[in-house]
């Protein structure tokens, strides 16, 4: 029964961690009931079972004997415990909010051990409310690759040459930029750092038993990369366009000078980022006139055609 | 009901932090039943060396007029915080990262000390979880925060997302809170007479007002979930549907390397928008008033700038 190896595993860690010297199994086994006995192969089993569980939290160091002497075991307490841990109150409210914060339910509840970090009166806390992680289910999936340090492998659209292939990826990071999500990792057939949007996933992801062989670079910067990814032009850019009065909001929420006059309003817009102003502008299409530059305007034209190509 | 080691560690720690502390609370923290709770307590109270219960730790619980009370007492062994594991580690200072990223609404230095200080403590690996700051004008956040604070209203001018038309309001703004990178105030609006939840980064002005508010709102914050006016049939590229709202989509089939997707929203307008943003992306099947109104809004693009 669950409760039956629960409560072994809780004496096993119980006798471990009051032991003056390392034990062995036979000492284990005399003091930890539930065992049985020590030659018994369905006993050893129980105990590697609980030994693997165990290890998940504490370190667990097994040493092999000498000689005719046993292998022994003991626990690390210099590494099992977290220490030094002073919290302030308004830690412990951040901790409340992080560990409330996850909507994914398998990473939620991942972060819920950190509760016990918080008061539980944060924890009820309602005047703040922040929320991550919604809709994207392969979140947990990738959190546990990482943390497993394992290859995963995953079918991905290219936006770039149209089509869907087997990726293999060594996974370093996740990043949330902009509300899509993103993994950084090291792709195995093109042997660089990649970024993948997770929405062009198509299909579940495996986690594969083949562990990472490439680490992250130090100074990887996933965001600098993207934000680098998304510049079109060379150096910052100014468009002028002409709108309606009370109208554009989303253009008049990018502009940084407004020329009023009675009939429309001419924004101007500083952008380094064409393809982001073009689409902004295509929203709007039916009212705004791109005064210039020639290049946006021929960039929203582009988008619209295609818009036309595919309804007509 | 499963009882699982791993829960049973945290939940002795957690009791150990805050003795005495309710059920309730307790039942909350780790998503169980009151009656699961007291199997574990239970069960905390009867792991033992040897032949005495309670040597683990004491735990009583106890019944009183104010509730009902977990204490724990006597421990062996137990009296400090376990580590957390890689996956846990993560999921906590992944959480911390994304409040670190919202300094709108929490203090970016004290996240960003505690942040070191655990990432010394977990000894977990470094940036796994990395978000992106969401620029927001710091001025309006300001003018939300004080007015919140001191039950006064605010003048906005309102870039609404759905047909992109300005108005000006005034707002008894009560709550700001995040969605991912997106940040929210909740209000009653006198313009409309009702409570609304408006985008922070759609505000493109702000005037704190010394006149004071007058609403409350009993049921507290929440989404207005209005019902759908327009079912559209649509046929787009797979990272597209991220568009959508789940509750909005109602069917999803392939079609090749794109989707079949019906969708139930409640403004063709700001679907036409949508559409029109894809480059093509995303094709309206259906309705044909809709395909008609996207082919005209972008023939009139090139009626006002030319081809």
């Amino acid at each position: 029964m669950a409760a039956e190896s629960t409560m072994r595993q809780l004496n096993l860690l119980l006798v471990l961690l009051n032991a003056q010297r390392p034990l062995s199994r036979v000492d284990i086994f005399e003091r930890v009931n539930g065992y049985g006995d020590p030659e018994d192969p369905s006993a050893q089993r129980k105990f590697e079972r609980d030994k693997a569980e165990l290890r998940s939290f504490i370190v667990f160091e097994e040493s092999p004997g000498e000689g005719d002497l046993a292998d022994t075991y003991r626990i690390d307490k210099s590494r099992s415990f977290i220490r030094d841990l002073d919290l302030t109150s308004d830690e412990r409210l951040l901790i409340a909010l992080a560990v409330r914060a996850w909507r994914d339910v398998e990473l939620g509840q991942s972060a819920a051990a950190g509760a016990t970090l918080a008061s539980y009166q944060f924890l009820q806390t309602p005047q703040i409310l922040a929320a991550i992680g919604r809709d994207e289910r392969h979140l947990a999936t990738l959190e546990r690759a990482i943390a497993a340090a394992k290859t995963v492998q995953f079918e991905y659209f290219s936006r770039n040459s149209g089509e869907t292939k087997l990726r293999t990826v060594q996974p370093w990071k996740l990043v949330l930029h902009q509300t899509h999500w993103y993994l950084h990792g090291f792709e195995e057939s093109r042997a660089k750092g990649l970024l993948f949007r997770l929405s062009r996933i198509s299909g579940d992801i495996l986690i594969t038993a083949q562990a990472n062989t490439e680490i992250a670079p130090p100074d990887l910067d996933s965001l600098a990369q993207l934000v680098e990814f998304q510049r079109t032009e060379d150096s910052v850019q100014t468009a002028k366009l002409q709108v309606p009065k009370g109208n554009c909001a989303n253009l008049r929420l990018r502009s940084k000078a407004v020329i009023e006059s009675d009939d429309f309003d001419i924004l101007e817009i500083d952008y380094d980022d064409a393809y982001s102003l073009a689409t902004e502008v295509a929203v709007v299409c039916d009212r705004a006139v791109v005064l210039s530059p020639l290049d946006l305007r021929n960039r929203v034209s582009e988008i619209l055609k295609s818009v036309i190509a595919v309804h007509k | 009901m499963a009882i699982k080691f791993e829960v049973a560690v945290r939940m002795l720690a957690f009791l150990r932090a805050n003795s005495p502390v309710e059920l309730e609370h307790v039942a909350k923290i780790f998503n169980l039943k009151s009656s699961e709770v007291r199997k574990y307590c239970l069960l905390l109270n009867e792991a033992r060396i040897g032949e005495y219960y309670g040597e683990f730790v004491e735990v009583e619980i106890q019944d009183d007029e104010d509730g009902i009370w977990i204490e724990t007492r006597e421990s062996q062994g137990l009296t400090e915080q376990i580590r957390f594991t890689v996956q846990e580690s993560i999921a906590i200072l992944g959480g911390l990262k994304y409040l670190q990223a919202m300094p709108h609404l929490v203090d970016r230095e004290i996240v960003s000390a505690l942040l070191a200080k655990l990432q010394t403590a977990f000894d977990a690996p470094e940036d796994i979880i990395q978000i992106g700051t969401a620029e927001i004008d710091m001025q309006i956040v300001d003018s939300l925060k004080s007015a919140i604070a001191e039950g006064r209203c605010v003048e906005i001018t309102y870039g609404a997302g759905i047909d992109q038309k300005v108005t000006e309001r005034t707002i008894e703004p009560i709550l700001l809170f995040a969605d991912e990178t997106v940040l929210y105030v909740r209000a009653y609006c006198r313009l409309v007479q009702d409570w609304r939840t408006f985008r922070v980064d759609r505000i493109l002005s702000a005037r704190y007002s010394t006149e004071a508010t007058s609403k409350t709102e009993e049921q507290g914050p929440r989404f207005e979930i209005s019902a759908p006016t327009l079912t559209a049939q649509l046929r787009m590229l797979p990272e597209m549907l991220e568009s959508f709202a789940p509750e909005t989509v109602t069917n999803v089939s392939p079609d090749q390397d794109r989707l079949i997707v019906q969708v139930q929203v409640n403004s063709s307008a700001w679907l036409a928008s949508l559409v029109l943003a894809s480059g093509g992306d995303i094709e309206v099947l259906g309705p044909d008033e809709l395909r008609i109104d996207i082919i005209g809004k972008a023939e009139k693009w090139f009626a006002h700038n030319g081809d």
